[in-house]
C-alpha cells in the first residue's frame, strides 16, 4: 500500500522537473514539509528558482497559491485582510476582504524584509491555521502551508527572523547552485522557448490530505525514537559547539519529517538514513553556534554532522 | 494472538535455544580446560566448576538480554530495520503498520533457523570437548604434574642465580652446592664440625615416677543406699525389642559358627 505511493511521488517530481532543472533535494524537502502539514523556510542566493519552485509545486498539486512580497512597509492587514465598507441597498456594511494568506500555499518572498509586526501576522496562520482580524477569527482552508524565502546576502535593512518564529518552520532548506550541466540545461530551457510548459495536476487537495494522514501512520522503531531524542538533547548539552539548542518541537519535527521522507521513498517504516538526511534541514535554523565554533569556521551543518556521529 | 506476535515469539524462543546451547557448550569447554589446568598444577580440579558456573551465569544473562530481533536483522538484510520497527509497533493498528507486519512475517518464513547455527563452530567445540576429555584421562594415567616441574625449575633457576654473573662453569659450581669463595667439598666450618665431640643432654621428663612413693590403695567404705539424686525411672532391655524369631535366628547363626 505504502509502496504504491512511490510512483505518485515519482510522477510528481518528474512533472516538476519539466520546469525546475535539478534541485531534487529542494523539491523533496518542500514536499516533506507539505506532507507534515507544516512550513518551510528556503534560503539561497537570488536566482536559484526558489519562487519558481513553489509556484510550480502549487500548480502540480492543484492548490490555491498566493504570493506575499515582503517589504518594510508591508502591514499585517496586507497579509491577513481587512474590513472594507460596502454599500448595498443604501446601507453601509463592513465586509471582510481576505488577504493573500487565504490560500493553500502561501509564498512569503524575502520574509526577512518585512517588519517583525508583519512577520508575526504570519505566526498565528502558520501555527493555528487561522487568522484573527478585529474580533473575528477565520479558519484557513486546508491544506495550508507557508513557504518563506530569504537570501543570505544583503542583510542591510532586513529584520532577521526571531528564534521563536524560525522555530515554527519545520525545515530550513538551503538552496544550492545547480551543477554546470544543470545550468546549461536551464539556459537552454529558458532561452529557446518563451512559453512555460503546461503542467499536469498530479495530486488533488483530498489526495494530499490523505497523504498527510498516511505520513503520520508510518511506524518508527523505539531505537530511532531514542536516537532522535538524544540527538536533540545533545544540541542543548554540547556547550563546546552550541550555545543555544533545539526545543522538543525539533524532536517532533525530525520524526515527522523522517516519516514523510520514508513515505516519499516508498517505505513503510522510518529508516536510520531518513533521520540522518532530515536532521540537517530540521536543525540548522534551531541551533546557534557559540563563539568558539564560529571562530573555528564551523557551520551549523558541521555541528549537526558532529552530533550525528556522536549520538549513535 | 495474531500471526505477527506468534512469529515474534517463535523467533525469540528459537534463538534463545540456539544461544543457550552454545553457551552450555562453551561452559563445558571452560570446565574441562580449567579441570586440566588445575589437575596439572596439583590443585583440586573441581574448582573449575565454579569458573564454568560463573561463565554460564554471566553469558546466559547476556544472552537473555541480547535483542534477538537485531540478530535476525543482521543476518537477513530484507528484515533490516523492518523487524524491530514492526515489533515496537506490534500493538499499533493501522494500514501501514499492518502492511509492514505482513511483510515481516513473509520474510521471516524465509529465514532458516540453521542460519543461526554455525555447524563448523559447534563441531569444532565438540571436537575440543572430546580432546579435553582424553587429555584428562592421559594426565590422570601418567600423573603429569606441572606444579612439581615448576618447583624444580625454580630451584634450578635459584642456584644458577646464586653463582654470580653466569660466566663459564658458573652453572656447574652452583649444582655442586658451592658458594662464593669455597671449594668443591663445601663449607670448611661444616667439615671441622665433624671431628668435634658432641655433648648432648636429654632433658628430664616432668612425669618421673618414684617407686618408693607407691602405696596400697586406701580402704574406702561405700554406703549401701544410693543418694536421692541417683535413681532409675525405668529399665528396659534392648533384647526385648527383638522378635523371638529373630533371636532364634541369631542363636542358630552363632551355633553354626561355633561348630565350624
Amino acid at each position: 500500500m505504502t509502496k504504491s505511493y512511490k510512483p505518485v511521488f515519482d510522477s510528481l517530481f518528474k512533472e516538476i522537473s519539466r520546469v525546475i532543472v535539478g534541485q531534487h533535494n529542494l523539491m523533496e524537502q518542500i514536499v516533506v514539509a507539505i506532507l507534515c502539514d507544516s512550513n518551510a523556510l528556503l534560503e539561497g542566493y537570488p536566482g536559484l528558482a526558489k519562487t519558481l519552485a513553489v509556484r510550480t509545486l502549487s500548480e502540480v498539486l492543484d492548490l490555491k497559491y498566493s504570493r506575499i512580497q515582503n517589504t518594510p512597509d508591508l502591514m499585517p492587514s496586507d497579509i491577513t485582510g481587512t474590513f472594507i465598507i460596502e454599500e448595498s441597498d443604501g446601507k453601509r456594511n463592513f465586509r471582510f476582504q481576505p488577504g493573500p494568506i487565504f490560500a493553500n500555499i502561501v509564498l512569503a518572498d524575502e520574509i526577512n524584509r518585512a517588519t517583525p509586526k508583519s512577520q508575526s501576522a504570519l505566526l498565528e496562520a502558520m501555527q493555528e491555521k487561522q487568522v484573527t482580524v478585529g474580533d473575528k477569527t477565520y479558519k484557513l482552508d486546508l491544506p495550508f502551508f507557508v513557504l518563506a524565502t530569504q537570501n543570505p546576502i544583503e542583510q542591510e535593512g532586513t529584520y532577521p527572523l526571531p528564534e521563536a518564529q524560525a522555530d515554527r518552520f519545520l525545515i530550513k532548506i538551503k538552496v544550492e547552485y545547480p551543477t554546470p550541466e544543470e545550468e546549461a540545461k536551464i539556459v537552454d530551457m529558458f532561452t529557446v522557448k518563451s512559453e512555460r510548459p503546461k503542467l499536469k495536476k498530479i495530486l488533488t487537495k483530498m489526495q494530499l490530505l490523505h497523504l498527510q494522514e498516511k505520513t503520520r501512520e508510518i511506524p518508527i522503531s523505539n531505537e530511532l525514537k531514542h536516537r532522535v531524542v538524544n540527538l536533540i538533547g545533545a544540541t542543548r548539552t554540547e556547550k563546546e559547539l552550541i550555545s543555544y539548542g533545539a526545543s522538543p518541537r525539533a524532536s517532533i519535527g525530525l520524526i515527522l519529517a523522517s516519516k514523510a521522507r520514508a513515505l516519499i521513498q516508498g517505505r513503510n517504516f522510518v529508516s536510520k538514513e531518513d533521520i540522518e538526511a532530515m536532521a540537517y534541514p530540521v536543525l540548522r535554523h534551531r541551533i546557534i553556534l557559540n563563539f568558539e565554533a564560529e571562530r573555528k569556521g564551523m557551520s551549523q551543518e558541521d555541528a549537526i554532522k558532529q552530533l550525528l556521529n556522536k549520538v549513535k | 494472538m495474531n500471526l505477527f506476535k506468534k512469529a515474534l515469539k517463535e523467533v525469540n524462543a528459537v534463538l534463545d535455544e540456539v544461544l543457550i546451547f552454545d553457551t552450555i557448550l562453551n561452559s563445558i569447554l571452560v570446565f574441562l580446560g580449567g579441570y586440566i589446568l588445575l589437575m596439572m598444577l596439583s590443585l583440586n580440579p573441581w574448582w573449575s566448576l565454579f569458573a564454568a558456573l560463573g561463565y554460564l551465569i554471566y553469558v546466559l544473562y547476556k544472552d537473555i538480554t541480547t535483542s534477538k530481533l537485531n540478530m535476525v536483522e543482521d543476518a537477513y538484510a530484507p528484515l533490516y530495520e523492518r523487524l524491530s520497527t514492526a515489533a515496537d509497533n506490534a500493538n499499533e493498528e493501522n494500514e501501514t503498520v499492518e502492511e509492514l507486519k505482513k511483510e515481516v512475517v513473509f520474510h521471516l518464513h524465509k529465514v532458516p533457523v540453521s542460519s543461526f547455527v554455525k555447524v563448523g563452530k559447534i563441531s569444532g567445540k565438540l571436537l575440543w570437548t572430546v580432546l579435553l576429555c582424553f587429555g584428562i584421562l592421559l594426565i590422570a594415567i601418567y600423573n603429569i604434574n606441572l606444579g612439581a616441574l615448576d618447583i624444580d625449575l625454580a630451584k634450578g633457576l635459584q642456584n644458577i642465580m646464586a653463582t654470580g654473573d653466569g660466566g663459564d662453569g658458573a652453572g656447574l659450581e652452583g649444582v655442586a652446592g658451592q658458594s662464593e669463595g669455597g671449594d668443591i667439598f663445601g663449607e670448611e666450618s661444616v667439615a671441622k664440625l665433624g671431628t668435634k665431640e658432641l655433648q648432648m643432654t636429654i632433658k628430664q621428663a616432668s612425669s618421673e615416677i618414684v617407686s618408693s612413693h607407691i602405696e596400697d590403695p586406701p580402704n574406702q567404705e561405700f554406703k549401701e543406699t544410693f543418694p536421692d539424686e541417683v535413681f532409675a525411672e525405668s529399665a528396659g532391655s534392648f533384647e526385648e525389642k527383638i522378635s523371638s524369631q529373630h533371636q532364634k535366628l541369631v542363636k542358630e547363626y552363632f551355633k553354626e559358627l561355633a561348630k565350624t
